[in-house]
This record gives structure tokens, sequence and C-alpha cells, in this order.
């Protein structure tokens, strides 16, 4: 893993990958810019993929006119409702084009001013992980939209620890605060608020595991989680707790509860959860593990991951309609 | 809470008539007894040809099972296949979610229950 430190250099990442963030004024200024970066790209001959919201996308079709025949289009809500799915498709985008060499394009908003907070926290962290994903990459540019006037500074202050490159007013800045690839990797420990007292718990072990089934169906039901989404859960949950018994220390406890929008499963071990990119790197069958993380990413509105000195928690979100 | 139904899996063999090792799969597979699955393909490793395994009695299944089904299809190569009969929706989604399709070649899923 590079561990080289974009700011102490001042030069442009040995890597082929460009992170830039774009602040915007308005969805105006946001069509303006992005279609200038598109059209650049096309005129290049560079694939384009651009994930945004429906309505940004319907504008800039509409901006591009016919030239948008041959941009790919994506609903960032469909990619990434779960920021964690984001990096696996910009992965199969990169991929997708390994033999053409042609530098590629990509415009990727995952933050706006609807984001609940955690979800925006997830959000922060997969900004920053794009980092390490594309390290050592082909040539491409990623273009992050950052709406100024909808969005709070701490967010816009964050934008530019996670960016190498942020594009403002026209003017392209190297961004000194910029995280180093070295503290991007660190086990991620960004706080959790403890779940409420009144929450259901059980303790498990590698015997318990059709027990914590059991307590997961009992639990989604009372959610209202309909029959799909309580397989879908149960099947996460069993994950992160066969990864407990497996990688955590051989038990741990498991929590649920309920707010009125969402019902939250929290796994807890004495384990390190090492490997920045879990869950966010598709599996391939031969691997013998691993798999835990990225079926709950699959199919969990939100997937919170924290490694802590003293044990790991993995909470999981199902929204309940 | 209701009581837990303990994991198990029942193997049925049908005698070779056209060399065919056949298991069911009843009940749940998880981490606890996934090392029984692996046995019971041993066999049909071993011998080579389709492994047919009905999976209409499994309520449950993890990635660990699922991986004991991939090795079994890697470690038979082009010597045999392995096939999936009667899968329920929530593994059809397992199975779609691992991508088995696209990696492994010789896991044929067929889907409708005899």
């Amino acid at each position: 893993m590079d561990g080289s430190d974009v700011q102490e250099t001042g030069a442009a990442p040995a890597s082929g990958f460009r992170h830039e963030a774009l602040l915007y004024e308005g969805v105006d200024d946001f069509v303006e810019r992005t279609s200038s970066f598109i059209v650049e790209g096309i005129e290049s001959g560079e694939p384009v993929l651009v994930v945004v919201a429906a309505e940004k996308i319907a504008r800039l079709r509409d901006e591009l006119g016919a030239r948008a025949n041959v941009v790919h289009f994506a609903d960032m809500l469909d990619v990434g409702s779960n920021p964690a799915r984001i990096i696996p498709a910009w992965k199969t985008f990169v991929d997708g084009h390994a033999g053409s060499g042609q530098p590629l394009r990509g415009i990727g908003e995952p933050i706006w001013a609807g984001r609940s907070a955690e979800e925006l926290i997830e959000c922060e962290r997969h900004e920053a992980l794009l980092n390490l994903a594309f390290a050592a990459s082909r040539a491409w540019w990623l273009l992050c939209p950052y709406d100024v006037d909808g969005l709070p500074p701490t967010v816009l202050r964050e934008a530019r620890r996670n960016h190498p490159f942020v594009l403002a007013a026209g003017e392209h800045q190297a961004a000194q605060e910029c995280r180093s690839l070295r503290d991007i990797a660190q086990p991620f420990d960004a706080p959790l608020p403890d779940g409420p007292v009144s929450a259901w718990e059980m303790r498990f072990d590698s015997d318990a595991l059709a027990h914590v089934r059991r307590f997961v169906e009992d639990r989604a039901a009372h959610a209202g989680l309909d029959a799909l989404r309580s397989d879908d859960l149960v099947l996460a949950v069993n994950e992160i707790v066969t990864n407990s018994v497996r990688y955590g220390g051989g038990q741990g406890v498991l929590k649920m509860w309920e707010t009125p929008e969402t019902s939250i499963s929290e796994v807890r071990d004495s384990g390190h959860i090492d490997g920045p990119m879990i869950g966010r790197l598709r599996p391939t069958p031969n691997e013998s593990g691993g798999f835990g993380v990225w079926i709950a990413n699959q199919v969990c509105d939100l997937v919170q991951v924290r490694s802590f000195t003293d044990g790991s928690i993995v909470r999981l979100h199902m929204r309940r309609r | 809470m209701g009581i837990a139904e303990d994991a198990y899996l029942e193997q049925l063999r049908t005698s070779p008539v056209g060399h065919r090792i056949a298991i069911r799969l009843s009940g749940e597979i998880d981490l606890s007894n996934v090392q029984d699955l692996k046995y019971a393909l041993d066999e049909g490793i071993e011998e080579g040809g389709p492994v047919l395994i009905d999976v209409s009695e499994l309520s449950f299944i993890d990635s660990a099972g699922v991986h004991v089904w991939v090795q079994a299809a890697e470690a038979l190569k082009d010597r045999g296949c392995l096939v999936i009969h009667g899968e329920r929706k929530s593994l059809g989604r397992l199975l779609d979610l691992l991508g088995v399709d696209d990696m492994v070649k010789n896991l044929h899923r067929v889907h409708h229950a005899s």
C-alpha cells in the first residue's frame, strides 16, 4: 500500500487517479460545470459515467442534447443509497474499460443536504476510501460535486480533507489538508453513540448461530419488515455474527432496536477489523472469507463498521418501509 | 422467543445409475455444520460427473456453505459439475449477491423443485 503523503510532495499523486471535489453554487452552476467536464471527455473520446440524483441527470441530458447518448448515467439513489456500494460501481466501470487504453471520467455526488448524520459519516468515509481504492489505478478523473449553498461548512471542510484536488470557482487547487493514504488505511474508529438501554440483547458463540437467526426473525417481524427483507436481515446478521465467531474472538453480543424509520442490528466482539476496504470489494468465490460485510452492504440500507482498540462493532440498518 | 432448531443436514445418496451422486440438504447450513457438507461432497468430487444437490428443503445457507459448493465445483473442474436443484428465493438471492454464476462455470442452478 502506498503510504506517500500527497501534501508533502506537493505534486500530483503517482497514481493515474485524479480525485477532485467540485464546489458548486446551486443547480445551474452544477449543470454548467459538470457539463463542460463531460463535454471535454466526450471530445477526447474518454468514456464518462455520471452517478448523481435523477433530477440532475435529467438536467444534464437537457443540457447535453444528443451528446448525452455517449454518456453513461446512473441514479445515485440506486447505486449508493448505501454509500459502501459506490466503490464497487466505480471499480466495475474502471475495470470494464481495462482494454481501451483511454483515460476515463466520472462524476459522483454521494453527499446532499438530505443525508442523515449517520449516512453522512459513511459517505465521508467512502470519499476517503476512494483514494485508497484507486491508489494504483489507470488514468481516470473523478469529480465529486458538493453544493456550497446547501451543505454546512463542516461538510465542505471534510471534502477538502478527502480530495487531493478541489475545483472551486473555475480554479483547480491542490488540497493541502488532504488525508494521507496511511491515515485513511488506519482502522476506522469514529465514535458510535450507544444504542438504547431498552435494546433486545443476546450473547452468542459458535453454538448459537441458529438462535441468532430466530432472534433476528422475531425482531424483524416486530419491526414490520416483510418476508424478503427479514430473510435479507437474517442473512446479513448471520454473516456478521459468523465473522465474530471466526475472527473476532469466538463470541460476541447481538443487540437489536428500532427507530421510527429503521431496524438496527448491532454485533460487538473483541476482535479487530483491519482491512479498510472490507465489504467494498466484490468477493471472488475462491476466497474463503470476507463475504460477510459485502453481503450486508448489498442488502442493508446502511452498514457502520468500527474497529477500536478493545473490540469491533458492526451496525446494520434496515429501513422499516 | 421460539425454540431454535439446531441446524441439520440430511444426506440422501442414490446408488449410481449413470454414476450420479445425489444429495438432499434439509434444514439449515451454517458454520457449525458446514464441515458435514464438505464431507458429503467429497465422494462426488472424487467420482466426478454431475453431483446433484436438492435444496428444496434447505431453509437457510450462508456464504460458508456456498463456499463449500464453489470449492467442490472447482475441484471437479472439467470432470463434472454441481447441479443445485430447487433453490428457494433467499438462496437465489445469496448466489446472485456472491456472483456465483459469473465466476463458477460448472455450478448450475435448476430452479424448479421436482
